[in-house]
């Protein structure tokens, strides 16, 4: 014989035991959203104060250009160190996750970098930045696994290491951002990884450390 | 005996819808794979689902163990004639204990031994007869189904218990299991708590754990709810009349006790659970053995699950209809998909390492994994931690039920099955349909 209130007790037990293990899959998920949505938001900040510097040296640069210049270098060595790794911790978070949806920390990161790559390009016309410096605009694949992106973004930050002068910027060449396609198209970036050096030279094959720390003048 | 003719017609398929039956199934398979290739986050969705099933499963379960009372057996006034049937085929290794056994069970009513020997060649008919077994030859066609059939038409007792030539009953067996017919005249089988006699490999003691389960825990909640759809073969005690009323044991079917049980069900009959006795048989001790043992067993449910299609969710059947029988067919179907998904993530993360390795070295850097703290635990972990929890539930009331103590030795075997034994369950089932799609041979 059916004994149905067995049948709704076990629904019962069943729903709430799934309702505990994805509201703690949530909440577990929320938290490392957070995590990288903070360092997202430091970035953003930084940005921002680049930008404001930017316009301060629009409305009182040319006062004094060598302290606005100094700034500027500060504020350029300080977003240049983060370099590839919030790339690689965006991508390790969102393999794992089951629940939050990164697609708008995605974009956002990928904004400010191009932000801060239009604010590094400026400021290297604006104050001649150091001619020893070099500017790397990094594409690569992030909505499918690119091992070679993974790689020579790997190699990358171990040149940017030991090459301050080395400013490394990563976009995303498959999130169809429109600044980013334009950038792309401007380039000539047909694939990934792809560098585009100082605003001129684009490489595209994966190239070893010798090759690359020649062309980004830090061999 | 009548003959249920219904069961006993079974498809004959051309060679060419054979192979295309196994065609479907590895397309099926690879149409999988293409899919979860494509959409990596599937097969986490994939996995929430299945521990919904499991979750709902493991708490019916619970709440049946936890509000449905246990319900005790009282010696009958007067015991039943028993006639112990032992089909028996090529078994020389075994049969004398297993003889033994069965000669050695106390038992206030009269009781029969016959042993029906399906044309042995290793002299084990012989052996039987040694010890004082009736025997019964039977030439030609082999077959345990139509071996008991033969023996069910000779036996003279009203309870009829199929022993197995590797099982060794224990003494008390009939006199624990046989009282559970008392308790209703609808019963028409009762089961007996299976372990393990050859627990010494690893292979051996995974099983060991396993049967503990199967037999222990949820075979005596679902026999509260007469909820069991297999009458294990190794030792399962029937009413005559019953398996004379349903046509005996269908002899086309590759697991004749899980047809029983179902065709039982069929009919009216309950089917009872007795686990206040082991009854320890000899089970596989390599892999190529346990592969041809599952993969019967295997077809066999799923030639079951299409024979029985019309239990699945119908209320007429009750507990069978509406959570064993259902819990069945969804229990292969998701084996299967476990299995897919798995080998998946196998596949993929072995590619993805390969080209991980490859790009590394294509620019001269050693494959360095930067691992992120925060990644690892994540929510596949959480839903089969959960999920492992749960199974350890099971195995604790399982042992206690069976009153048994475990040590450090099984503590490998647990592992090796909660990691392990899944995949290889899987790996036997994808096999099984391919060998059902395909009809292929299969022999006692």
């Amino acid at each position: 014989m059916v004994t149905k209130k067995f049948y709704i007790g076990a629904l019962l037990l069943a729903v709430a035991a799934m309702a505990v293990l994805l509201g703690a899959a949530r909440l577990y998920d929320d938290y490392k959203y957070a995590s990288i949505e903070r360092s997202v938001r430091d970035f953003t900040m930084e940005s921002d104060e680049t930008r404001l510097l930017m316009a301060y040296g629009e409305a009182f640069g040319k006062d004094d250009k060598q302290a606005y210049c100094e700034a500027l270098e500060a504020n350029r060595a300080r977003q240049a160190n983060r370099g590839y790794t919030l790339v690689s911790k965006l991508r390790e978070l969102e393999k794992a996750n089951l629940l939050a949806d990164y697609a708008q920390v995605r974009r956002q990161y990928y904004l400010n970098n191009f932000e801060l790559w239009l604010q590094q390009s400026a400021a290297r016309n604006d104050c001649q930045m150091q001619t020893n410096s070099t500017l790397a605009l990094f594409f690569v694949d992030t909505l499918t696994t690119c091992n070679d992106c993974i790689a020579q973004g790997e190699l990358l930050n171990q040149i940017r290491s030991t090459c301050p002068n080395l400013a490394l910027i990563t976009l995303a060449s498959d999130l169809r951002i429109s600044p980013i396609d334009l950038a792309k198209k401007k380039f000539g970036v047909t694939h990934s990884p792809a560098i585009v050096i100082n605003n001129v030279q684009t490489i595209f094959e994966p190239n070893t450390r010798e090759e690359l720390a020649k062309a980004l003048g830090c061999a | 005996m009548p003959v249920d003719t219904r069961t006993r017609k079974k498809k004959q398929l051309s060679p060419l819808r054979r192979v295309a039956g196994g065609v479907a199934v590895i397309v099926g398979f690879l149409l999988l794979l293409w899919l979860l290739w494509n959409n990596p986050r599937y097969s986490l969705w994939i996995l929430v689902g299945l521990s919904a099933i499991f979750f709902f499963s493991f708490s019916f379960y619970a709440i049946v163990a936890a509000f449905s009372p246990d319900r005790k057996p009282v010696a009958p006034a007067k015991w039943p004639t028993v006639t112990i049937l032992m089909p028996s085929y090529n078994s020389a290794a075994t049969i004398r204990q297993a003889v033994a056994a069965a000669q050695a069970m106390t038992y206030q009513g009269e009781k029969e031994l016959i042993v029906i020997d399906d044309s042995s060649t290793d002299g084990s008919d012989k052996i039987a007869e040694q010890m004082g077994a009736r025997v019964l030859r039977r030439k030609g066609d082999r077959g345990k189904a139509k071996a008991l059939n033969h023996g069910i038409q000779q036996a003279k007792g009203e309870i009829i218990v199929a022993l197995d030539s590797d099982t060794f009953a224990p003494t008390d067996a009939l006199e624990k299991a046989i009282p559970y017919f008392g308790l209703d005249a609808k019963i028409g089988a009762v089961t007996l708590f299976i372990t393990v006699a050859n627990a010494k490999n690893m292979l051996e003691r995974i099983q060991q754990l396993e049967y503990y389960i199967a037999f222990g825990f949820t075979a005596k909640t679902m026999g509260k709810v007469n909820g069991l759809i297999v009458t294990p073969g190794p030792m399962s005690a029937y009413r005559k009349s019953a398996l004379e009323q349903v046509g005996g044991f269908d002899e086309k079917n590759m697991t004749e006790d899980m047809e029983i049980g179902l065709r039982l069900h069929e009919y009216g009959w309950k089917i009872e659970c007795c686990t206040e006795t082991l009854v320890p048989t000899v089970v596989p001790d390599t892999l190529s053995k346990l592969y041809r043992q599952r993969v019967r067993w295997y077809r066999g449910t799923i030639d079951n699950i299409r024979e029985y299609f019309h239990m699945f969710l119908n209320s007429n059947y009750h507990d069978i209809g509406l959570f064993s029988y259902p819990m069945t067919a969804i229990y292969v179907a998701t084996t299967m998909l476990v299995w897919t998904v798995i080998w998946f993530n196998v596949l993929a993360t072995l590619a993805d390492a390969a080209a991980f390795v490859q790009a590394f070295l294509k620019v001269g850097l050693t494959p360095t994994l930067h691992l992120e703290p925060l990644a690892l635990v994540n929510t596949t972990a959480l839903l089969v931690g959960a999920s492992i929890a749960v199974w350890l539930v099971f195995l604790l009331r399982s042992i206690s039920i069976a009153k048994v103590k475990l040590g450090p030795r099984h503590v490998l075997p647990a592992l090796l099955i909660i990691m392990f034994y899944p995949t290889l369950n899987s790996f036997f089932y994808f096999a099984s349909l391919y060998k059902e799609a395909t009809k292929s041979e299969f022999s006692w």
